[in-house]
């Protein structure tokens, strides 16, 4: 529930900085700097969505894991794998966060 | 396309070592391009000839994840994230597999099982396909046995999975 809050709140700041980029470029006066970090900036937009979906996947492989106790894989195995995958989100989430940032 | 396996190694999350030992976890992905093509249960002999053994197969994934021990979990992506047109596309495989060492005193044992997930999104694919890989006891080349073990198929995909340990020289 807690990642899933997080995860939320990483995807709105995300929406307000495309909006804000977006904005940016309508009929206002750009340096060619501002032109040029711009730019930079719409490929590092296309590498957090990437981040995003990719965060998305992670977060419903939490799930599967639940199929993979049902098929008999040991517990105590399923349950390490799931801790291990909460800290891959949480790494991704980070990485997120950071890029968001950078934008 | 060779990949390097992250194993997680969570101090915090194993059960004290067996005695087996800590081994190299192989883990390679096929799939079908010769619709005849028959994977086999077991292929023996060493890495050149397994890849000879897979003629009538393209590689999606090879991973060598080196001095793994008992608990750890191995997280494998080997995925192509394009962005045409502002539409994601998605082509590759994610694995999580666990490896156990479930040697005694007698002779070591090693198994690994896990999920994997083949992902097809986009070009007018929408596939999202979870393979559930029961934990398989995998040869030990090691032991002198150089052989890769077939750990699951899907046959709707035609994608196969193998492994096996071994050891660094």
């Amino acid at each position: 529930m807690r990642t899933g809050v997080m995860v939320f709140g990483i995807l709105l700041m995300f929406a307000v900085v495309t909006i804000q980029l977006s904005h940016t470029g309508e009929g206002l006066f750009i340096s060619s700097v501002e032109a040029a970090e711009q730019g930079n900036a719409s490929g590092g937009i296309g590498h957090v969505r990437l981040i995003l979906q990719k965060l998305q996947d992670a977060m419903a492989s939490m799930k599967d894991l639940d199929e993979l106790e049902k098929s008999g894989m040991p517990k105590e195995n399923v349950d390490r794998m799931r801790r291990a995958m909460q800290l891959k989100i949480n790494q991704m989430m980070e990485d997120a966060i950071k890029d968001i940032r950078a934008l | 396309m060779l990949v390097m396996g992250l194993a997680l190694i969570g101090a915090s999350m194993n059960p004290a070592m067996a005695g087996g030992g800590a081994r190299n976890v192989n883990f390679a992905a096929f799939q079908k391009v010769d619709a005849g093509f028959e994977y086999d249960a077991i292929v023996l002999g060493k890495f050149s000839d397994f890849i000879k053994a897979m003629d009538g197969t393209q590689v999606l994934l090879l991973s060598h994840t080196a001095d793994a021990v008992d608990g750890d979990v191995i997280n494998v992506q080997q995925d192509v994230l394009r962005e045409e047109k502002g539409v994601l596309s998605d082509f590759g495989i994610n694995c999580q597999m666990s490896f156990r060492d479930e040697s005694t005193s007698d002779n070591t044992s090693y198994a690994i099982g896990g999920m994997c997930k083949i992902i097809e999104v986009g070009h007018g694919k929408n596939l999202k396909l979870t393979v559930v890989i029961p934990m398989i006891s995998v040869p030990d080349t090691a032991q002198g046995i150089d052989a890769w073990v077939l750990l699951d198929e899907d046959e709707k995909t035609g994608i196969a999975f193998y492994g096996n340990v071994s050891t660094s020289r």
